[in-house]
């Protein structure tokens, strides 16, 4: 075994609620070494309490959480905080507003010479290019500034988990993605095990080497960004990641299965879904292609102008909406009736 | 909490013949003045408050900024004391109205409490958005009627707040309507206390005030809350216009300038003629020797206090829900509770354990301790406990509050332990508002006077009731250098709220 961490039937409640409902029930989840895994999901769904439950600041109830093959939370017994040797990033940082940026970053910095400590200040300075901005005060640096020092300073005293709440969600969205990228690359360059938590997917597609998907305290799919965006495992994974509109699937008289735009291709379903009587099946806006040729005809709604493609909300036989891209060069008017064409790689398929 | 339940207790104590002849005779008097002052002071301090705020947060005038900031100093002036000068000045003179009555003791305190509706409202005014100030313009309503259905309405709590906070302070004023010779519940306990020497009859009066102040608490509270709720709701961007009409400039400063003149600078000016010209007194050694007593006092009441709310607040951090805290929240309800009632309150029960462990000492050993609690400094201070623990608590738990449970959590995830985060974190980030509190029941102790002048101990004195006792012995000006130092020391805390309210307003 060489997992990193491993979480496994990972239980959580607050003790006080009325319905003595759980804020996190039967969580699994693991990291090799340095990976990095995102838990993504909306807001309210307990993915900050799975981070402060990893992090020791919430005592569990029942489940495990294994940090090199050593336990180091269970019902009965949690590591302190202190002593787990994991870094922590939060949602607003938590700077420490009477010491300048050396010193925050110093401070779990122990057992070390005065010497060592600035080598190591500098070294991490260095690393996120502020080394300028050294003797400043928190309140005197931008929030990304800020959040950079609170990445060097989780990571100061060497901890072998980093875990990083919402680090993004103060940050101006323009330099957002190339921030995004440069904490990937870091965290790749430092090869820590990190776990980070967000709302936000593409956040979570662009960092994380896996994502778990979390809703109502329970994890819905764990997997890569592709996977998850082309083989959803439920309804609200499909729902919550990408866009996306459901249309009815019916068997005709022949025994084939056909939605309101054709024929399906019976190869490509899975044995167990054929068996229930109302499916349905998600189309992505790439599953649908817009083709002037085509004799299927949808009205188009809705617009929304993208820079290189059109997001055309569409409306076919007046009452299956569809989403669909086209390049901008193809610019039709609300009302128009347009050609489009069903091109579909994975069928993603629901009972209804 | 033990005197508190002392007080309740009273209440089924039967009512006695002083009971029945203060019910008959002066009790509706006591409560219509008392109540009549309450309310005649919030009306005033509402009027003068509102309107020395719109007027210095939308105007442009010639030294605004100065004069927002003198607008607070009345607050250096305590209430009796601006009574004491005013007597003075209308005796000396032939064609001014006697103030020795109900209206005076209302003008007179309001004319130092008035601030508080001020500071609040200012605060609210300046809060509210810019936007909705031009819309309302746009709309075709006059300054007058933004004034009126706009601005006043949305900064109702924290208007409210303010009218309440001075018309609790008016109930318990004690001073002012002695020396002014209007009776009201704290003159009546006080006069029935030691002037008839019924304690019983005096602590069932005190039973029935406190229940009136409850009732002013309970606005107070709920106006907080919606205060804390308005707070919250971002505006786009603050009320900073100012609007300069040459034809009225002169005008409004000379409305700003009058509450200034006649809450601080008058009075002010009067007392130090007095010291200097008229004043019997000397600045001697006895005179300084009633200071070295007064400060030590105070400091050694404001140490204690800071500490005990400092312990309070952490309790509060750090099991928010437990049944000690809720505790503390009635302890410090103690601010509403006038002197008189705080002094009664902690004396009988004291005085009666002094008493129980005397006869113990006596009938088991044959000696006694005397006096271990009552009549000494203890009990003075246990009293300046429950009237000042609040405002001590909320200066130090609005410090605590800026220190956000994330900075303690980083601390842990860094490795720091529980004594490291107090130490290097929590201390230097509350050391500001440590001070603040320490400095404001410093002052506060120092203005005191009717705990004090009960509870003290024997041949002991301060600057306030030496003053008191002066004025009350018709040597006004010789009660001038006390009240002068007093003012002085007052102003300290007005500095620090003006530095706190700028130093916010920065921040934003």
């Amino acid at each position: 075994m060489n997992k990193k961490l491993i979480i496994s039937d990972l239980s959580l409640d607050f003790g006080k609620d009325k319905n003595n409902r759980k804020i996190l029930s039967n969580i699994n989840f693991d990291l090799e070494e340095s990976e990095i895994g995102c838990i993504l999901g909306p807001s309210g769904c307990g993915k900050t309490s799975l981070l402060r439950a990893i992090a020791g600041f919430e005592n569990i109830i029942s489940g495990t959480i294994l940090k090199d093959g050593v336990c180091i939370s269970n019902s009965l017994e949690n590591i302190s905080v202190q002593n787990r040797k994991m870094g922590m990033v939060f949602q607003d940082y938590a700077l420490f507003p009477n010491m300048d940026i050396k010193s925050n970053i110093a401070f779990g910095l122990k057992g070390m010479t005065k010497a060592d400590k600035e080598a190591r200040v500098n070294y991490l300075l260095k690393l996120v290019n502020l080394d300028k901005h050294k003797d400043k005060y928190p309140h005197e640096l931008s929030g990304g500034e800020q959040q950079r020092v609170a990445l060097i300073r989780a990571l100061a005293p060497s901890p072998e988990i980093i875990l990083l709440d919402e680090p993004f969600s103060n940050i101006d969205a323009d330099i957002k993605e190339d921030l995004v990228t440069d904490v990937r690359v870091l965290l790749k360059e430092l090869s820590i095990t990190s776990i980070i938590v967000t709302h936000d997917q593409y956040e979570a597609f662009n960092i994380a080497d896996k994502v778990a998907i979390m809703n109502n305290g329970k994890i819905e799919q764990i997997g890569n960004a592709y996977d998850i965006y082309h083989k959803p495992v439920n309804k609200f994974v499909a729902d919550f990641i990408g866009l996306g509109v459901f249309v009815p699937i019916v068997k005709n008289e022949n025994g084939i299965f056909e939605t309101p735009l054709g024929l399906l291709d019976k190869n490509k379903f899975h044995k167990d879904e054929m068996k229930y009587k109302n499916l349905e099946m998600l189309l992505r806006p790439d599953d649908i292609i817009h083709n002037d040729e085509s004799s299927t005809k949808a009205i188009v709604i809705e617009k929304q102008f993208r820079g290189a493609e059109f997001l055309y909300k569409l409306l076919y036989n007046d009452k299956y909406p569809l989403l669909c891209y086209a390049p901008s060069h193809h610019d039709h008017r609300i009302g128009e009736s347009i050609g489009i064409e069903l091109e579909i790689e994975h069928y993603v398929i629901f009972e209804k | 909490m033990v005197p508190f339940i002392f007080l309740a207790s009273s209440i089924f104590i039967p009512f006695n013949d002083n009971w029945h002849h203060i019910a008959e005779n002066v009790l509706l008097d006591y409560f219509v003045n008392s109540l009549s002052l309450a309310i005649g002071v919030g009306f005033c301090t509402f009027i003068i408050g509102t309107t020395t705020a719109w007027l210095t947060s939308v105007y442009d005038f010639p030294f605004r900024k100065i004069i927002s900031w003198l607008l607070l100093m009345p607050l250096a002036m305590p209430a009796y004391i601006i009574a004491i000068t005013y007597v003075g000045i209308i005796d000396s003179t032939s064609f001014l109205p006697d103030i020795r009555n109900l209206f005076g003791a209302i003008i007179m305190i309001s004319l130092v409490l008035y601030p508080y509706v001020y500071i609040l409202a200012r605060g609210a005014f300046l809060e509210q958005s810019k936007e909705l100030h031009e819309n309302s313009q746009i709309l075709g309503a006059s300054q007058f009627q933004i004034f009126l259905k706009v601005s006043i309405p949305m900064a109702r709590p924290a208007i409210i707040l303010g009218v309440t906070l001075a018309a609790m302070e008016a109930l318990a004023d004690f001073g002012t309507v002695e020396f002014l010779g209007v009776p009201t519940f704290t003159t009546g306990i006080f006069r029935t206390w030691f002037g008839m020497n019924d304690t019983v009859t005096a602590t069932q009066m005190a039973t029935l005030l406190l229940s009136i102040v409850f009732i002013f608490v309970f606005i107070e509270q709920q106006s907080r809350k919606k205060v804390r709720y308005s707070e919250n709701i971002k505006t786009q961007s603050k009320l900073n216009y100012r609007i300069t009409s040459k034809k009225n400039n002169f005008f409004i400063a000379v409305i700003c300038i009058f509450p200034i003149a006649f809450g601080f600078i008058i009075p002010f000016l009067q007392l130090i003629y007095w010291s200097i010209f008229i004043s019997n007194e000397s600045w001697d050694s006895d005179f300084f020797s009633i200071v070295n007593d007064t400060l030590l006092l105070a400091f050694l009441a404001s140490i204690i206090i800071t500490i005990i709310s400092l312990l309070i607040t952490y309790i509060k951090r750090f099991s928010p829900k437990s049944i000690t805290n809720k505790f503390m929240q009635i302890i410090t309800l103690g601010y509403a509770i006038p002197g008189p009632v705080v002094a009664i309150a902690v004396l009988i029960p004291f005085a009666a354990l002094d008493n129980y462990i005397n006869q113990i000492l006596v009938v088991k050993f044959n000696f006694s301790l005397g006096l271990i609690f009552s009549g000494t400094f203890f009990i003075l201070i246990f009293a300046y406990c429950i009237r000042f623990l609040t405002v001590s608590s909320r200066t130090i738990s609005s410090g605590l509050e800026s220190i956000s449970l994330a900075t303690d959590d980083a601390a842990k995830s860094l490795g720091a332990s529980t004594k490291n985060i107090l130490i290097k974190i929590h201390f230097p980030m509350l050391k500001t508002s440590l001070l603040t509190s320490f400095l404001i029941v410093f002052i506060d102790v120092m203005k005191e006077l009717p705990l004090t002048s009960i509870l003290r101990p024997f041949n002991f004195n301060t600057l306030s009731v030496k003053a008191f006792e002066l004025a009350s012995d018709e040597k006004i000006a010789d009660a001038s250098n006390a009240a002068i130092m007093i003012v002085l020391a007052g102003i300290i805390p007005v500095i620090l709220i003006t530095k706190n309210i700028l130093g916010k307003r920065n921040k934003v």
